[in-house]
C-alpha cells in the first residue's frame, strides 16, 4: 500500500547531514560544562566511543541491507511487538525533535531577538522543516550541501577571530586533568555519549537510503570523528575565552564566547553569524528526528509519510512550547531525566538487545533460502 | 487490521501522536517534580497570562484540520480509483 | 481526439523528419482533395482565400492547356517572381508542348527550386509559405516554386546582452538566418536541426538544434515529448514556449536559459544542451539550464581566466547584494541597532532623524519608485527617454532627500541595489531578484534578521527542489560534484577544462584528451 521511496542521497550528503546534526545542538547549549576546563578531553573520549557506537549502528543495518530501523525492528520482534517498539521509537524521536526546537527557541528569544514571541519562532522553524521534508529526502540532502561551506567556515572563523581579538587565554585550560579521570568518565557516560553522539541512532532511518551503502560505515565513522574534532575545537575556544567558571554559568557558551570578538573596532557583534550556524544546525537536527518519526509512522500506519508531514510537524511546534514552562525547567529535564531514561534505552539497550536476534534471524533466513535454492 | 480504518488514518495518527506526546510530557513532569498526574495535566492546558500560546494552539488546530482534509482527499482518491 | 490524432500522426512521420501539410490542417475545415480539373481547384482556393487582397490567381496558357499561377503577393518578392516565373511563362517563349507536369518544370523552370503538391492541403501550405503554385488543367498534382526573399532585418549587434570582446552578431527574427548563424560556428554533420510546428492557429516553425554525438538521448526525448504536448492557439515569441515546456511555473527563477547571442548558444550546444529556435523570435532557448548558467556570460571565455573568475565572483556577490541589502538595512535599523558598529549607527541615525516614516515604508516607497522609473524607461519612446533620467536622478533622488522625506543612506542603498541587480548577464534572472527583494523586505520588517535568514533558507530549499528537464537546478553545487568546480564560481584556464558537465549526462563526456598547457619552448643552446 505504501509507496516505496526511490529517493537516494549520496555519501557526501550523508556526511554533511551528520556533521551539521552533530554540531547543531552543541553550538547552542555547549557540552561537557560540568567537567570544567577538561571538557574538551571529555568530548574527545566521547567522540571515540561515539564513533564506535555509530559503527555498531551501521553494522546492524548491514545485516539487512535496504531496510531502515523500523523495518528491522519488525523483522526482529515480529509484527505486533515490533509495531509497539516502533511506536515507542516514534514518540522518542518526535519528543527529542521538540526538545531540540525548544533549545533553539530559548536561545533566540532570550539572547538575540528578545521581542519576538517564542511561539512564532517555534512555528516558523518547524514550518521550514516540514516544507523541506515534504519535498523529500533528496532536497534535504541538497540543502545541507548548499549551507555546509558557510557553517564550516563560520565556525572556523569564529575561533580565529577570538584568537586575533586577544581573548584566547591558554591558562584557562590549566590545570589539565586537575581532578583526575573520574569526573570525566562519569560525565562521558551517560551524558556526553548520548547527547551529541548517541542521537545518531536516528540516522538508522536515513542511512539505508544512501546510494553507496557499502561505504556508509566508513563515511559515518569518519564524519563522527571530524565533527567530534570540531566540537573539541569549539569547546577549547569556549573554555579559553570565557574560563571554566564563566562557562559553567552561561546558558549559551558559544554565543557568549563570540561576543568577546572585537576586530578592527568594526567587527564587533557577530551574533548573526552564530545564529545562522545554529539555525541551520537546528533545522537539520529537527528535520532528521522528524524524518525518523515520520518514517516510523509510515511503516506502522502504512501510508506515505507525505500525508503526515504537516500535521505531525505542527504538533511538534505545539509540543516544543508545552514541553516545559521555562528554560530552567527545560534544562533541568535535559540533565536529570532525558539521558538516563530516554537516551540510554533507545540508543543503546534496544539496539544491543536487537543485535543477537537480528543476526540469528538473518542466518535462519539465509539457511532457508539456501535450502530452497538447492532443491 | 487497519484496512477498515484506513479512511481515517491521518486523523487517527494525529490524535495518537498528539495525545501520546502530551501524556509523555505530563509523565516526565510527574517524575521530575513529584507532582500528581492531575496537576501536571492541568498545567499543560492552563493558558498563561500574557503569553502567545494562542499561536501554537491555532497551529495545532490547523494541523488537525489539515489531517481531516487529507483523509478526505485519500478517500476521494481511493473512490475514484475503484470506479 | 483531434489532438490525439495530431500527435499520433506526428509520430508516424517521425523518421522522415518532415511535417506534412496534412497534419497541420487536420483540425481545420479545409478539404483535402486536389482535383484534376483546374476550374474546381481555382474555385476551391479562391473560396479559401476570400477577402485577402494580396492573394492573386493569374490565369495563363501553356501551349493550349489552361493553367494558373497563384501566390500571396506579400509573402514573396515580386521581382524574383517576375524574373524566374512569369517571364518564362510568356507566350513568346517557344517551349515544346508540355505533356505532363514534370516536363513543364523541366522546360520552363529548370533552375528554380520546387516541390510537387498532390493534395490541396499542400497547395495551401505552400502558398502560405511564399511559394508560387502553378496548377495545370488535367494534372494530378501542382507545381510549387520557391520564391521567398521577403524583406528581413539585417544581423545587428545584440541589444540586450552586450559584451566588450567577442563576436558581435545577434540572432534576428528569421529562423533560417538564425540556424545559419549556428551552422557557421559548428561545422559538423552531427549538428542536427529537427523541425516542429507549434500553435494551432499560427503554425509557427520551431526547430530544435543539438549535437547528436553529445546530447543525452533521454533529455532529447523529453524535449521532443514536451514540444509535442504543446497545445496552444498561437505562439509569438520563444517566451511562450518557455512557459509551456518548463518544469514548474510557480517559481520566480527562470528554468530555461535564453539568449540572443549565437556564440553563447553554440557553447551550450557543445556542452550537450538542446537549443530551441522559434521563427519570429530573436531569443533562442537552451535546455536543460542550471542556476549557474545565468551567471555566465560568453565573454567569460574570451577574457583571461583570472579576470573572468573575478568577474564571476562579483556577479554572485552582486546577486546577494541585490537580494538582501535593503532588507538588511530595514532589519538593522529597526530591530537590531546593537549589531551595528557604533560610529555607523550614529551616522545613520543622525540622517534618519528628520525622516517621518519608519524604515520599511521609506525603503518600500523608494524601491517602488525605482521600479516605476525603470519600467517607464523601458516603455518610453526613445526621444523622451532622457526625461526619465533627469526626473529620476534630480527630482526624486535629490529633492526627496532635501525635503527630508528619505535619508541619504537609503538613497545610496536603493541605488546600489538597483545597479547590482542588473549585473546578471541574463535579464530574466534580475527579474526574479527584484521580485524576491520585495518579499524579503516584508519578512525583515516583520521578523527582523531572523526573517531574513528564514526567507533565505526557504529560498534555498525551493531552489534545490527545482529541476530543469530532470536536471537538478543547482547541479554541481547541490548535488555537489568536485570535478565540475572548474567552471562554476571561477573559470579555470580553457586547456584545463576537459570535461563536459556531468549533470547533463553527455554521450561523450570528454571534450578532449590531452592537456596541452602552453609553455615556452626549451631554451636553445643553454644547457648541454
Amino acid at each position: 500500500m505504501s509507496k516505496k521511496l526511490v529517493e537516494n542521497i549520496s555519501l557526501w550528503q550523508l556526511a554533511v547531514l551528520m556533521f551539521t546534526f552533530e554540531i547543531g545542538s552543541v553550538a547552542v547549549v555547549g557540552v561537557g560544562t560540568d567537567t570544567k576546563q577538561d571538557a574538551w578531553i571529555a568530548v574527545g573520549v566521547a567522540t571515540v566511543l561515539g564513533a564506535g557506537l555509530v559503527w555498531f549502528y551501521v553494522y546492524l543495518l548491514k545485516q539487512l541491507p535496504g531496510r531502515n530501523l523500523f523495518e528491522m525492528i519488525t523483522f526482529c520482534f515480529g509484527k505486533w511487538l515490533g509495531k509497539i517498539i516502533g511506536l515507542l521509537y516514534v514518540y522518542y524521536f518526535l519528543y527529542i525533535s521538540a526538545r531540540v526546537l525548544r533549545d533553539f527557541c530559548e536561545l533566540i528569544t532570550s539572547v538575540i531577538f528578545e521581542n519576538t514571541p517564542i511561539e512564532v519562532i517555534s512555528i516558523t522553524m518547524v514550518g521550514i522543516c516540514a516544507y523541506m521534508l515534504y519535498l523529500g529526502l533528496e532536497v534535504f540532502g541538497r540543502t545541507g550541501e548548499v549551507f555546509i561551506p558557510y557553517v564550516f567556515t563560520f565556525i572556523i572563523l569564529i575561533g580565529l577571530a577570538i584568537l586575533f581579538s586577544g581573548e584566547f587565554q591558554m591558562k584557562n585550560l590549566l590545570p589539565i586533568l586537575g581532578d583526575g579521570l573520574g569526573p570525566i568518565l562519569k560525565h562521558v557516560f551517560p551524558r556526553l555519549l548520548t547527547f551529541p553522539f548517541g542521537e545518531l541512532v536516528t540516522f538508522m532511518v536515513i542511512i539505508p537510503y544512501v546510494s553507496h551503502f557499502a561505504k556508509a560505515a566508513k563515511v559515518s565513522v569518519f564524519t563522527v570523528l571530524i565533527s567530534g574534532f570540531i566540537i573539541i575545537y569549539g569547546t577549547v575556544i569556549e573554555i579559553a575565552s570565557l574560563g571554566a567558571r564563566q562557562m559553567e554559568r552561561t546558558v549559551f557558551p558559544l554565543l557568549s564566547a563570540a561576543r568577546e570578538i572585537s576586530l578592527l573596532e568594526f567587527i564587533e557583534r557577530v551574533d548573526l553569524v552564530i545564529v545562522f550556524v545554529v539555525m541551520f544546525g537546528i533545522i537539520t537536527k529537527v528535520s532528521v528526528f522528524l524524518f525518523g518519526g515520520l518514517k516510523g509512522l509510515e511503516h506502522i500506519m502504512n501510508i506515505p509519510y507525505r500525508y503526515l508531514v504537516f500535521p505531525v510537524s505542527m504538533i511538534i511546534g505545539y509540543i516544543a512550547i508545552q514541553i516545559s514552562a521555562n528554560n530552567a525547567e527545560h534544562i533541568e529535564e535535559g540533565i536529570r531525566f532525558i539521558p538516563l531514561y530516554m537516551h540510554i534505552p533507545f540508543q543503546i539497550i534496544i539496539p544491543i538487545l536487537m543485535a543477537p536476534l537480528l543476526i540469528w534471524k538473518v542466518k535462519k533466513q539465509k539457511r532457508r533460502s539456501d535450502a530452497n535454492g538447492s532443491r | 487490521m487497519l484496512k477498515n480504518r484506513m479512511i481515517r488514518v491521518v486523523t487517527f495518527t494525529f490524535t495518537m501522536i498528539f495525545s501520546g506526546l502530551l501524556l509523555m510530557i505530563a509523565l516526565i513532569d510527574m517524575f521530575i517534580w513529584q507532582q500528581s498526574f492531575y496537576q501536571c495535566v492541568s498545567k499543560l492546558f492552563a493558558l498563561d497570562e500574557g503569553a502567545n500560546e494562542g499561536y501554537v494552539i491555532a497551529t495545532a488546530a490547523a494541523g488537525f484540520i489539515y489531517s481531516i482534509a487529507s483523509d478526505y482527499r485519500i478517500r476521494k482518491k481511493k473512490r475514484s480509483q475503484q470506479s | 481526439m483531434g489532438l490525439a490524432d495530431f500527435l499520433f500522426n506526428r509520430r508516424k512521420h517521425k523518421n522522415n523528419n518532415k511535417i506534412t501539410a496534412e497534419e497541420l490542417f487536420q483540425q481545420e475545415n479545409i478539404s483535402k482533395k486536389y482535383y484534376k480539373s483546374l476550374d474546381k481547384n481555382i474555385k476551391q482556393i479562391q473560396e479559401l482565400f476570400e477577402h485577402s487582397f494580396d492573394f492573386t490567381v493569374d490565369k495563363i496558357k501553356l501551349g493550349d492547356t489552361d493553367a494558373c499561377v497563384c501566390y500571396l503577393g506579400t509573402m514573396l518578392s515580386k521581382d524574383t517572381l517576375t524574373n524566374k516565373v512569369l517571364n518564362s511563362l510568356h507566350p513568346q517563349n517557344d517551349h515544346p508542348k508540355p505533356k505532363d507536369i514534370n516536363s513543364i518544370r523541366d522546360n520552363y523552370f529548370p533552375t528554380v527550386s520546387y516541390e510537387y503538391a498532390d493534395t490541396f492541403h499542400t497547395v495551401v501550405w505552400n502558398v502560405l509559405n511564399g511559394y508560387a503554385v502553378i496548377m495545370v488543367d488535367g494534372q494530378g498534382k501542382a507545381l510549387s516554386l520557391e520564391i521567398g526573399n521577403i524583406e528581413k532585418r539585417a544581423i545587428t549587434e545584440p541589444s540586450t546582452q552586450t559584451i566588450i570582446r567577442g563576436p558581435k552578431e545577434a540572432f534576428t527574427e528569421d529562423i533560417n538566418t538564425n540556424i545559419s548563424l549556428i551552422r557557421k560556428r559548428i561545422r559538423n554533420p552531427h549538428l542536427k536541426f529537427e523541425s516542429f510546428y507549434v500553435g494551432r492557429d499560427t503554425k509557427t516553425h520551431l526547430v530544435i538544434g543539438y549535437m547528436s554525438t553529445i546530447t543525452n538521448a533521454d533529455i532529447l526525448e523529453e524535449v521532443k515529448k514536451r514540444i509535442e504536448k504543446i497545445d496552444i492557439g498561437g505562439v509569438l515569441d520563444s517566451g511562450n514556449i518557455e512557459e509551456l515546456i518548463s518544469d514548474k511555473s510557480f517559481t520566480p527563477f527562470p528554468l530555461i536559459f535564453n539568449t540572443e547571442r549565437p556564440d553563447s548558444i553554440c557553447g551550450h550546444i557543445m556542452e550537450g544542451k538542446v537549443a530551441l529556435i522559434l521563427d519570429g523570435s530573436p531569443f533562442v532557448l537552451t535546455v536543460p539550464s542550471v542556476l549557474t548558467d545565468f551567471f555566465e556570460s560568453s565573454e567569460d571565455y574570451y577574457q583571461p581566466f583570472l579576470m573572468s573568475s573575478f568577474v564571476r565572483l562579483i556577479r554572485y556577490m552582486s546577486f546577494m547584494i541585490a537580494l538582501v541589502l535593503p532588507s538588511l538595512y530595514v532589519a538593522l535599523s529597526t530591530f537590531h541597532q546593537e549589531l551595528m558598529p557604533t560610529q555607523l549607527l550614529l551616522s545613520i541615525q543622525a540622517q534618519r532623524e528628520g525622516v517621518p516614516f519608519p524604515a520599511v515604508i521609506e525603503i518600500f516607497v523608494m524601491e517602488l519608485t525605482f521600479e516605476i522609473m525603470r519600467e517607464a524607461g523601458v516603455r518610453m519612446p526613445r526621444a523622451v527617454g532622457q526625461t526619465v533620467s533627469i526626473v529620476g536622478a534630480l527630482v526624486i533622488g535629490q529633492a526627496a532627500v532635501e525635503a527630508g522625506l528619505v535619508s541619504n543612506v537609503l538613497v545610496i542603498i536603493v541605488a546600489f541595489t538597483a545597479i547590482a541587480s542588473f549585473v546578471s548577464p541574463i535579464y530574466n534572472f534580475s527579474i526574479s531578484t527584484r521580485l524576491l527583494r520585495f518579499i524579503l523586505i516584508l519578512f525583515s520588517a516583520i521578523f527582523g534578521l531572523y526573517g531574513v535568514l528564514l526567507f533565505l533558507i526557504v529560498m534555498v530549499i525551493h531552489l534545490v527542489s527545482l529541476r530543469s528537464f530532470g536536471v537538478p537546478y543547482l547541479a554541481a553545487v547541490a548535488p555537489f560534484n568536485i570535478k565540475e568546480q572548474d567552471d562554476i564560481f571561477v573559470r579555470f584556464p580553457i586547456w584545463a577544462n576537459r570535461k563536459r558537465p556531468s549533470y547533463l549526462y553527455p554521450e561523450s563526456p570528454m571534450k578532449k584528451k590531452g592537456k596541452n598547457i602552453p609553455s615556452p619552448p626549451p631554451a636553445r643552446g643553454g644547457g648541454k
